[in-house]
């Protein structure tokens, strides 16, 4: 059996260049995928995905296994380097478009860790679902915030939905998200009764 | 809405990074002394992680694999035992636990000669903690080149072991000051011991007019009314430090604050506070 995440960071921690060719191997499409989501750009995800691992070697011996997942640590690097990458481009209208609906549950099938990670993937998937289970007005927000780093006012101004309206979407919608991350009991008729209609 | 309904909002667009700077503080402040939203926050955190970690993957070209990998291991690793350990939900910075494990103090002040001698290239960084975590990393790794800035050091003796005893308490916390309206520019760092005290330093603070003068304040979980910790000044170039006692009866301090009064000090605030940061938990 391969090793797991946190044993893979450790090796990588005591100077193993192997250990963060297998972290490569296993997460190098997801964090590209998420920096070319939030760039829009190819040449923007590759340099992310460099600046990523490297930041992994070098904060490999600080990293405290086990206070979360090492893949939600990538993606925490790969979203902040993405979004400051981004920012100083021209905003990008295309980005408001209606998000293709079939873009998410595709993650399930190429999930690249189905055992060690299974915790952790089984609650991304559950939420990934609630995510596309969302009404499309207030998904829509919650990725402008998450992939295109706005904050509510700028999601306000580039959508022209009230900022009243925005901030208590985004509360309601996170609220959603969050019983997802519970399995069972019921959180999918939750998210349906919760009052989505603001 | 009543008084927390603002900051069931406000919590959800945090944990997605979506809070304006303004709001961010003014949350940030709330959240240092609220259990249910520290609750909510860290589960939100883990919902803000999951959409990321679900975003569909992309093979990415197959020539970056070599590439990425010489570039990241040409470089150090990050050994520094002062820094601290990382991760995404990583907490406050804790120097404490770590500098009781240094031989000497001498580590320590070199340290902290540095990170005021660093000035404003360290203020530019982002304030987040894996900027600053690694930029004290980078900084206990000059140590060893700071040994004639020591011996200066060392005549401020006195001054020198009151910010020490700061450091290297137990518990020991690092709240960052942003500027507001009134000096955006203005950036300050706080160290706070319960027990020895509280340093702080700042740069580019706003000029003066004739008869005034600068007050530090710290605002307490229990108290809502700021509490002086003292006048100061500034020097020509805009730059302050200071290590003070804690005011009278005070063990825990929630955030940190800086407002320009009239000479001698207000025993409350008369102006807002151009500088302010909260705690981080």
């Amino acid at each position: 059996m391969r090793a797991d995440d946190g044993a893979l960071v450790r090796s990588i921690a005591a100077g193993s260049a192997q250990a963060l060719a297998d972290l490569y191997d296993r997460y190098a499409a997801l964090v590209f995928g998420l920096a070319r989501r939030v760039t829009g750009c190819v040449e923007d995800a590759e340099e992310v995905v460099q600046d990523v691992f490297a930041q992994v070697w070098r904060q490999a011996p600080r990293y405290e296994v086990g206070r979360a997942s090492v893949a939600g640590w990538l993606v925490m690097l790969a979203r902040t380097r993405a979004i400051d990458r981004g920012r100083n481009r021209l905003a990008r209208p295309d980005q408001i478009a209606a998000v293709d609906p079939d873009r998410a549950p595709a993650l399930a099938a190429a999930d690249p860790t189905p055992e060690a990670m299974s915790v952790a993937a089984d609650e991304a998937r559950r939420v990934r679902e609630a995510l596309v289970g969302l009404p499309e007005t207030h998904r829509k927000l919650i990725e402008l915030a998450y992939y295109d780093g706005l904050t509510h006012v700028e999601i306000a101004e580039r959508t022209g939905v009230p900022l009243g309206t925005v901030k208590t979407r985004l509360r309601t919608a996170m609220a959603t998200l969050r019983q997802a991350l519970t399995p069972a009991s019921g959180a999918h008729e939750v998210g349906r009764t919760a009052p989505l209609d603001v | 809405m009543n008084g927390h309904e603002r900051f069931d909002e406000d919590v959800a667009a945090y944990a997605l990074g979506a809070l304006p700077d303004d709001d961010r503080r003014v949350f940030e402040a709330h959240l240092a002394t609220c259990d249910a939203c520290q609750h909510t926050l860290a589960e939100l955190r883990r919902v803000s992680a999951a959409i990321g970690v679900s975003t569909e993957p992309a093979a990415p070209p197959v020539e970056l694999r070599a590439r990425t990998l010489a570039r990241a291991a040409a470089q150090p690793q990050d050994r520094s035992r002062l820094a601290g350990t990382i991760g995404p939900s990583a907490a406050s910075a804790d120097l404490s636990g770590r500098a009781a494990t240094r031989p000497s103090w001498f580590a320590l002040a070199a340290a902290l000669a540095c990170i005021v001698g660093l000035g404003a290239y360290s203020w530019l960084l982002r304030s987040d903690l894996t900027s600053a975590r690694e930029l004290i990393a980078a900084m206990s790794a000059r140590v060893e080149t700071l040994s004639e800035q020591l011996t200066a050091a060392r005549r401020d003796s006195a001054t020198l072991t009151n910010t020490i005893n700061v450091l290297r308490a137990p518990g020991m916390l690092r709240v960052d000051l942003k500027g507001q309206s009134a000096a955006p520019a203005a950036v300050g760092r706080a160290f706070i011991s319960a027990d020895k005290g509280l340093i702080f330093s700042a740069e580019e603070m706003p000029r003066l007019s004739a008869n005034r003068t600068y007050q530090l304040w710290v605002i307490t979980p229990e108290n809502p009314s700021p509490i002086s910790a003292g006048v100061f000044a500034a020097d020509a170039g805009g730059t302050s430090m200071l290590t003070v006692p804690l005011p009278q009866g005070v063990t825990v301090v929630a955030a940190v604050a800086v407002s320009d009064e009239p000479s001698g000090g207000s025993p409350q605030p008369t102006t807002a506070p151009f500088l302010v940061g909260a705690v981080r938990n």
